[in-house]
């Protein structure tokens, strides 16, 4: 008995990188705004700003995204308990809030938020044990940690959390191969490493990884095709 | 005519396609107006349920819905009797279980789920490790599923020894299991503590491990999870805080310590004093060798001052003090000598192993040689040997290691990159095995060196010699604080960067090297 092993299948496939598609996809987005995907990911449309503006950005074209109006958007979206949402009509979450502050750092905006507001929403959300929730509902997860200590790096508060309790919580998530999970127990994840690697870069702690253990385990997930996959034996999608 | 089937042309597949989206939408934007408005005012009944389930059932990732549902069920239970609180939770468990046929890897689902388990007057715990088991059974792979399990797990008090129990049934039906090998790996050291309280498991339970992983990779040698496993049975613990090495100097006045890994000296950190001649000196300030950091396992200060030429022998004393361990290290400087250093006596790679381990080291060795004489080209097969070698014997088997890392560059070339790299760190392991970083000059030239490794290690050494290797960048250098001569001719170097700031340095080697034009006044700018 193999392993069947996971792969995308290789078709033709261009050898460049199409830049200029990926800047008209990106454009047309702000004008479908009746189309499904518009509407059925509303749900986290505010993330879905920020990575359309930044891949604009890296490729040298924000500049074609209507700043003033994603400003205003922004705005509409933070609530009275100072966190914000996704779009309007939903509930706002550390996801999101990180997400606008990030849009708003690029546009050098911040002033059009309540950014205390921001800092005392994201800080009431650490729990004793140095995690954060994603909001009231308490769902604890180290990419929420990644969201808060982000969030306030960017706004220059970090000195509203108990960093060294934030650091120990990330810390006790770190497992067997190098890697880290979701929660202490958690079997590693690349976007969870993604995040918790983010806490110990911002907080000065990366030395706490085994870099070349984990280093391994990264490149492990290299498949033929060239793709990464997130975790053993899945397919490839990164 | 009859009987003829109409075939749609794509075009009319597609336009079919968007009116069918175009109804989906208009329904999701309808019920979800329609919930939101009951929401803002305030109404949690049955019709509430209903929506959002509708909703949630085909959307589970809109959160919002979740948190309106959840509203609802809390108003619920705050004014039904007791009885139908608990139906109204059942009904919702059903719901959920609904949801996660259809999409098990709902964080909002799961999420759910437990908050409504923590809500619940008598929750069933049995019946939700039976759905664990169950969605495990479809897919064994699913994180939401195992992370949602050791919730149950903690709720109900299910011990860590069950837990192991149901691993090892995991991993009997079916090796291919990272999961279960994962969650065997926190369990172990639960169930079996080491009794030296390193936090790692005992070591006759870890040396059975080694059968267990092996049957699982002879049985499937392509199964990466076993191979994961093993390298960490193999591993060490985590590397207790002490005093590797004190140096002292005299041109310029000075001590080094390094430290076994990096602490934070000062205060909120670690504390290390120092006494000369008996008398502990005030005002020392410790500098970390890298700089960018407040953490650093070599640390440096200056004794101007306090340090004579011409006395009589100096006794320094350094004392570490921190939550983990204390520890008094001295060394004497004599009348006629310039410098002195005290050393830890254990051995760099080799930590003592008992006849048990050796022995089943040993084994696995010879197991996984006869795997790869089965098949020759399986990369993990090779890597473990390596691996094994460098747990039994480092030095004995250093060809052997040579050669199977260069079959590896071959048989897995994506990732010769990092083999390339990991034998340069063995390299220099076994460089310091043989303690040839204790003389004054070092030569590692010549030998295919990618990175840098454990150059704290090579802080006292004066001369230094890293020409013909494949080197492209020098931030590790930033450790070497007594190096005089530093030649780096035959390399791939791009910066110079970590060479700034080496106090001795006095003569410097770059020839033939791939150093951009702005970055040699950079290098001009260090003198």
């Amino acid at each position: 008995m193999g392993t069947a092993a996971k792969d995308v299948i290789d078709v033709q496939q261009p050898n460049n990188l199409l830049l200029d598609k990926h800047v008209e996809y990106i454009c047309a987005y702000e004008n479908k705004k009746d189309d499904y995907e518009y509407v059925m990911t509303e749900y986290l449309r505010m993330s879905g700003i920020y990575w359309c503006i930044t891949a604009m950005d890296l490729m040298g074209h924000l500049h074609k995204m209507t700043a003033e109006d994603i400003i205003k958007v922004v705005k509409k979206c933070q609530h009275e308990c100072g966190g914000v949402s996704p779009s309007e009509g939903h509930d706002p979450h550390l996801l999101y809030t990180l997400s606008a502050v990030q849009i708003l750092c690029t546009y050098d905006a911040l002033d059009v938020v309540d950014v205390d507001g921001l800092v005392l929403y994201v800080s009431a959300l650490q729990q004793e044990d140095g995690s954060f929730v994603g909001d009231m509902w308490g769902e604890v997860d180290t990419r929420f940690s990644f969201c808060a200590l982000a969030c306030l790096a960017l706004l220059h508060r970090l000195d509203a959390v108990d960093v060294e309790k934030a650091i120990e919580f990330v810390l006790s998530c770190k497992n067997f191969d190098g890697g880290f999970g979701t929660k202490p127990g958690s079997e590693s994840h690349a976007g969870q490493i993604y995040c918790c690697l983010g806490v110990l870069a911002i907080t000065g702690r990366l030395h706490e990884v085994d870099a070349d253990l984990l280093g391994w385990w990264l490149c492990e997930r290299q498949l033929p095709s060239g793709g990464l996959n997130g975790k053993c034996l899945d397919l490839a999608f990164f | 005519m009859h009987g003829r089937l109409k075939v749609r042309t794509t075009a009319e597949q597609q336009e079919l396609k968007r009116q069918e989206r175009t109804q989906k939408l208009n329904k999701f934007q309808a019920g979800f107006n329609r919930a939101s408005q009951k929401r803002l005012n305030k109404e949690y009944d049955k019709e509430s349920l209903l929506i959002t389930g509708q909703l949630l059932a085909a959307n589970p990732d809109v959160s919002t819905l979740w948190n309106y549902r959840r509203e609802i069920i809390q108003h619920l239970l705050d004014v039904k009797p007791k009885e139908e609180a608990q139906l109204l939770c059942s009904e919702e468990q059903e719901f959920l279980e609904a949801c996660l046929r259809v999409n098990p890897k709902s964080y909002g689902v799961w999420h759910h789920r437990s908050w409504l388990l923590n809500k619940m007057p008598t929750p069933d715990w049995k019946t939700e490790l039976q759905l664990c088991n169950k969605f495990l059974e479809y897919d064994e792979r699913n994180f939401h599923c195992w992370d949602y399990r050791r919730f149950v797990v903690k709720q109900s008090g299910v011990s860590a020894e069950e837990e192991l129990e149901f691993t090892s049934d995991k991993i009997s039906s079916n090796f291919s299991n990272y999961s279960s090998w994962y969650y065997r790996s926190k369990l172990l050291p639960v169930v079996h503590p080491s009794p030296d309280g390193s936090g790692r498991a005992a070591e006759d339970v870890l040396l059975k491990e080694f059968q267990l992983v092996q049957n699982a990779f002879f049985t499937d040698p392509n199964d990466q999870s076993a191979w994961f496993y093993h390298r960490w049975l193999l591993g060490k613990g985590e590397q207790k805080l002490e005093v590797d090495c004190l140096y002292v100097s005299l041109d310029p006045p000075k001590i080094i310590v390094r430290l076994t890994k990096p602490v934070k000296v000062g205060s909120n950190g670690v504390a290390l004093s120092v006494s000369v001649q008996g008398k502990q000196l005030s005002n020392v300030h410790w500098q970390n060798s890298a700089s960018s950091s407040l953490y650093g396992s070599l640390w440096e200060c200056s004794l101007q001052d306090h340090l004579v030429h011409g006395s009589d022998c100096q006794d320094i004393a350094v004392e570490l003090n921190s939550s983990e361990h204390t520890q008094l290290v001295t060394c004497a400087l004599g009348a006629d000598q310039s410098e002195a250093k005290a050393v830890s006596s254990s051995s760099f790679c080799c930590s003592e192993m008992t006849a048990a381990k050796t022995e089943t080291l040993t084994n696995e060795l010879e197991s996984c040689k006869q795997l790869e004489e089965l098949e020759p080209n399986n990369k993990w097969a090779l890597l473990t040997i390596v691996l094994l070698m460098r747990a039994i014997d480092p030095l004995r088997y250093q060809d052997d290691t040579s050669r199977y890392i260069e079959k590896l560059q071959d048989v897995d070339s994506v990732r010769r990159n990092y083999y390339r790299d990991l034998e340069s760190k063995y390299k220099i392991e076994n460089l310091l095995e043989r303690r040839l970083h204790y003389e004054n000059c070092v030569e590692l030239n010549g030998i295919a060196l990618t990175a840098l490794y454990y150059m704290e290690y090579l802080a006292t050494v004066s001369e230094i010699d890293f020409s013909s290797n494949k080197l492209s960048s020098l931030g590790q250098c930033c450790h070497l604080r007594c190096v005089k001569c530093l030649v780096l001719d035959d390399n791939v170097i791009v910066s110079c960067d970590g060479l700034q700031g080496l106090p001795l340095l006095e003569d410097l080697s770059l020839r033939n090297n791939s150093i951009f034009l702005y970055e040699g006044k950079n290098v001009l700018a260090l003198f």
